[in-house]
C-alpha cells in the first residue's frame, strides 16, 4: 500500500533532512506517527501524499510511484484516492457544511457519484452533523468542525486517509471521540489510515505505531508498539 | 466555469459587506465618468440638432452665447429688444423668410413665445389637442405646460406680472388656451406661444379700453378737442381679449417700432444666407448669427472643462486600481491557508488563481452594472439635465 524506500527529503535552506530507509504500510492498516515536534511527522505524510517528492529513494503509494509521477498526476491521484485531515480543520468560512464536505469534488479531478447527495446525508448523519448540514464553520463547536474535515475526506471514498494532528486542538473528550471515528469509518470502508499525533493516549486505538525519532537511529521504520 | 466560479459566488455571497464596500468604490470610480460621457453626448446631440435646424439668428449686438442661448432655448427673458421693422427688412431682402420673436414675459413660470404661425410650422410642432391660437389673446401651449398646469383647452392661462409693486406695468393678460403642442422634448413642450400682437399687449404696448369716445363719466376726461381725448389713468383697460372688445386692441406708436426678442432667419440658399450675413456684419447695431458656429463653439468650452474632468477620474481610476490590487494582495496573504489547502485536498493552482480571476470579475461587473444603471437612472430621471430648456 505505502512503501518508503531509502527515501531523503530536505527543505531547501534548512539543515533538516529526513531520512526513512525502509516504511511499509499495508492496506487496511490504522497506522499512528508519533515523534517529537520538528521530527518530520507531517512531512512524512506530506511524502504519502505527493504533495512532496523525496530527493532521493522511492515512495510508492498504492502501486504509484511519485517520483516518477509529474505534479498534476500526483495532484490528480491524491484528490481521488487520498482523503486529508488537518489539525487546523482548514474549513473554507464562506462555505457551509454540505459545501465544506463537497469541495473535493469542486476543485480536484474526484468525480462526485450519482447518489451523491444520499452519501453526504448519510455520511453527516453517521458523524452526527446532517441536522447543521447548512451551517457555516464559525458557527460549529471545535469538534464539530474537525467532523466536518473527516466528512470532506470521505466523501471521496478515499483509499487512504492522512490524518495531520487532527486531535492537536481538542479537548481530551473530543479527541478521543474524533480518533473513535475515524478508526469506525475506516473499518467499515477499509480504508488505510495514517495519522500523525502527540497525544498517546490514542494510541490504543491503532494497529501500529512509527516513531519519526527512530528513523536516524535504524533503518526502516515500522516499530510496531 | 464550474467549481472555482461557484466558489466565487459563494465567497462574494459570504462577505457581503466587503464585497459591498468593494463595488460602492467602484461603482463611484466608474459611474462619474459614464454618466458624464452619456450626459455630454446628449447634450451634444440636443444642442447642436436645434442649432443645426436654425440657420440664422438676428439681435442686438451683444454676447453670442446670450442671443443664440436665449433664441433658440427661451431663456430668461432678457434679451435687448429690436424692432419689427428689422423682420420686414430681412423679408423684403427676398432672401430669406423672416420669423419674430418675442421673448419677455412668462406664464406660470414657463416663457411665452411671441411669434407668427410660420413658427410653428418651422419648428414642425403639431396640435395634439385643439387647434392653433388663431385669434389676439389665444395660446397654444407646449405637452409639459399643459401636463404641469393641468390645463387643456377651453381653460385660462395668465400672464405673470413682471413687477408685483410696479402699479404703472400692465396688468396679467388671461389667455384663452385653444390647442395643446404634440410633445417633441424641445424646449417648445415648454412653452406657450402666442402670436406676437397678444405678447406686444402682455407687454402693454398694445391695449385695449372703453372706447373714450362714449365714455360718460367726465371725471376720467382730463382733455378733450374735437380729434383728440386725453384721460386719466383711471380708465378701464381691458386684461381679456374677447368677441365684444378685441376691436378695440390697438397700439399708439409706429409698426416699425414694436419691439421684438430676435429674429428666426430662413434664408432661401447658402448664397443668400451669405450676402445676409455680410450686410449684418457691417451693422454695428445688430449681429446676425449661425447657431451651429456658437454651439460649437460652446461645446469647445465643455469639451475642454470635460479634458481636465476625466484627467482627474483618470487618477482617480488608477488610484482605485491600486486599491484594488493591494486588497487583491492582501487577500492573498490572508488567504494563503485556504490556497494551500485547496492545493493538498487536490486542486490546482490554476483553480486557486481562477478563484480569484472570478472573485474580481464578479465585483468588477457588479461595479459596472450598478455604475450603468444608476447613469441609466439618472439620465432618464432627469431628462432636463440634457436639455437647456
Amino acid at each position: 500500500m505505502i512503501e518508503f524506500r531509502d527515501v531523503e527529503f530536505a527543505y531547501r535552506g534548512s539543515p533538516f533532512t529526513l531520512k526513512v530507509s525502509e516504511l511499509r504500510i499495508e492496506r487496511g492498516e490504522r497506522v499512528a506517527i508519533i515523534g517529537p515536534s520538528g521530527s518530520g511527522k507531517t512531512t512524512l505524510v506530506h511524502l504519502m501524499s505527493g504533495i512532496y517528492v523525496p530527493h532521493a529513494g522511492t515512495v510508492c503509494v498504492m502501486d504509484k510511484t511519485f517520483s516518477a509521477l509529474g505534479e498534476q498526476s500526483r495532484r490528480r491521484f491524491r484528490g481521488s484516492r487520498i482523503g486529508f485531515v488537518f489539525q487546523e480543520f482548514e474549513l473554507l468560512e464562506y462555505l457551509n457544511v454540505q459545501d465544506n464536505v463537497l469541495l473535493p469534488f469542486r476543485i480536484s479531478c474526484a468525480r462526485p457519484p450519482n447518489n451523491v447527495s444520499e452519501k453526504l446525508d448519510l455520511l453527516l448523519h453517521e458523524l452526527g452533523l446532517l441536522a447543521k448540514k447548512r451551517r457555516y464553520p464559525r458557527r460549529l463547536s471545535q469538534g464539530e468542525r474537525q467532523r466536518v474535515a473527516i466528512a470532506r475526506a470521505l466523501i471521496t471514498n478515499p483509499e487512504l486517509i492522512l490524518a495531520d494532528e487532527p486531535t492537536g486542538n481538542l479537548d481530551p473528550v473530543t479527541s478521543r471521540e474524533i480518533v473513535r471515528l475515524l478508526v469506525r469509518q475506516s473499518e467499515r470502508e477499509a480504508v488505510t489510515m495514517v495519522m500523525v499525533t502527540h497525544n498517546h493516549d490514542l494510541l490504543d486505538s491503532f494497529d501500529r505505531i512509527i516513531n519519526v525519532s527512530s528513523f536516524s537511529d535504524r533503518v526502516a521504520g515500522g516499530e510496531v508498539a | 466555469m464550474g467549481g472555482p466560479f461557484l466558489l466565487a459566488i459563494k465567497y462574494v455571497l459570504y462577505h457581503r459587506v466587503k464585497t459591498a464596500i468593494l463595488v460602492i468604490a467602484l461603482t463611484f470610480t466608474m459611474f462619474s465618468p459614464l454618466v458624464l460621457h452619456v450626459l455630454i453626448g446628449r447634450y451634444e446631440v440636443s444642442l447642436t440638432a436645434r442649432a443645426d435646424a436654425t440657420p440664422l439668428v438676428v439681435g442686438m449686438k451683444g454676447d453670442r452665447f446670450d442671443l443664440v442661448l436665449k433664441a433658440l432655448y427661451y431663456r430668461d427673458l432678457d434679451l435687448s429688444p429690436i424692432m419689427i421693422a428689422q423682420v420686414d427688412e430681412v423679408r423684403e431682402s427676398e432672401l430669406a423668410t423672416a420669423i419674430p420673436l418675442h421673448l419677455r414675459y412668462s406664464a406660470r413660470g414657463y416663457p411665452i413665445v411671441g411669434t407668427t404661425l410660420d413658427y410653428l410650422a418651422f419648428r414642425g410642432l403639431s396640435v395634439e389637442t385643439g387647434r392653433r391660437h388663431a385669434v389676439l389673446g389665444q395660446a397654444t401651449v407646449g405637452a409639459n405646460v399643459a401636463r404641469e398646469l393641468n390645463i387643456s383647452p377651453g381653460d385660462a392661462l395668465f400672464s405673470d406680472q413682471k413687477s408685483l409693486y410696479d402699479i404703472t406695468k400692465t396688468y396679467p393678460l388671461k389667455m384663452h388656451i385653444t390647442g395643446i403642442l404634440s410633445p417633441t422634448g424641445t424646449p417648445e413642450d415648454d412653452a406657450v406661444f402666442v402670436d406676437v400682437k397678444t405678447a406686444w399687449i402682455i407687454d402693454g404696448i398694445a391695449h385695449g379700453h372703453v372706447n373714450v369716445f362714449e365714455e360718460e363719466d367726465d371725471s376720467i376726461i382730463l382733455e378733450r378737442d374735437d380729434k383728440t381725448i386725453t384721460t386719466n389713468a383711471s380708465i378701464f383697460e381691458y386684461n381679456e381679449v374677447t368677441a365684444d372688445n378685441i376691436g378695440s386692441f390697438h397700439v399708439h406708436s409706429s409698426r416699425d417700432q414694436l419691439p421684438v426678442s430676435a429674429i428666426v432667419v430662413l434664408p432661401n440658399d447658402r448664397k443668400s444666407a451669405t450676402l445676409l450675413k455680410a450686410r449684418y456684419n457691417a451693422s454695428k447695431t445688430f449681429q446676425m448669427l449661425e447657431p451651429r458656429e456658437v454651439i460649437d463653439e460652446l461645446l469647445d468650452v465643455v469639451f475642454r472643462v470635460k479634458r481636465v474632468f476625466d484627467a482627474g477620474t483618470a487618477f482617480v481610476a488608477v488610484s482605485t486600481a491600486m486599491f484594488v490590487v493591494l486588497v487583491v494582495l492582501l487577500s492573498f496573504r490572508l488567504r494563503k491557508r485556504e490556497m494551500e489547502t485547496i492545493v493538498k485536498l487536490g486542486g490546482r493552482w490554476q483553480t486557486v488563481v481562477l478563484l480569484y480571476v472570478y472573485e474580481l470579475w464578479i465585483v468588477i461587473l457588479l461595479s459596472a452594472l450598478a455604475a450603468f444603471m444608476i447613469a441609466a437612472g439618472c439620465v432618464l430621471a432627469a431628462p432636463s439635465l440634457t436639455r437647456l430648456a
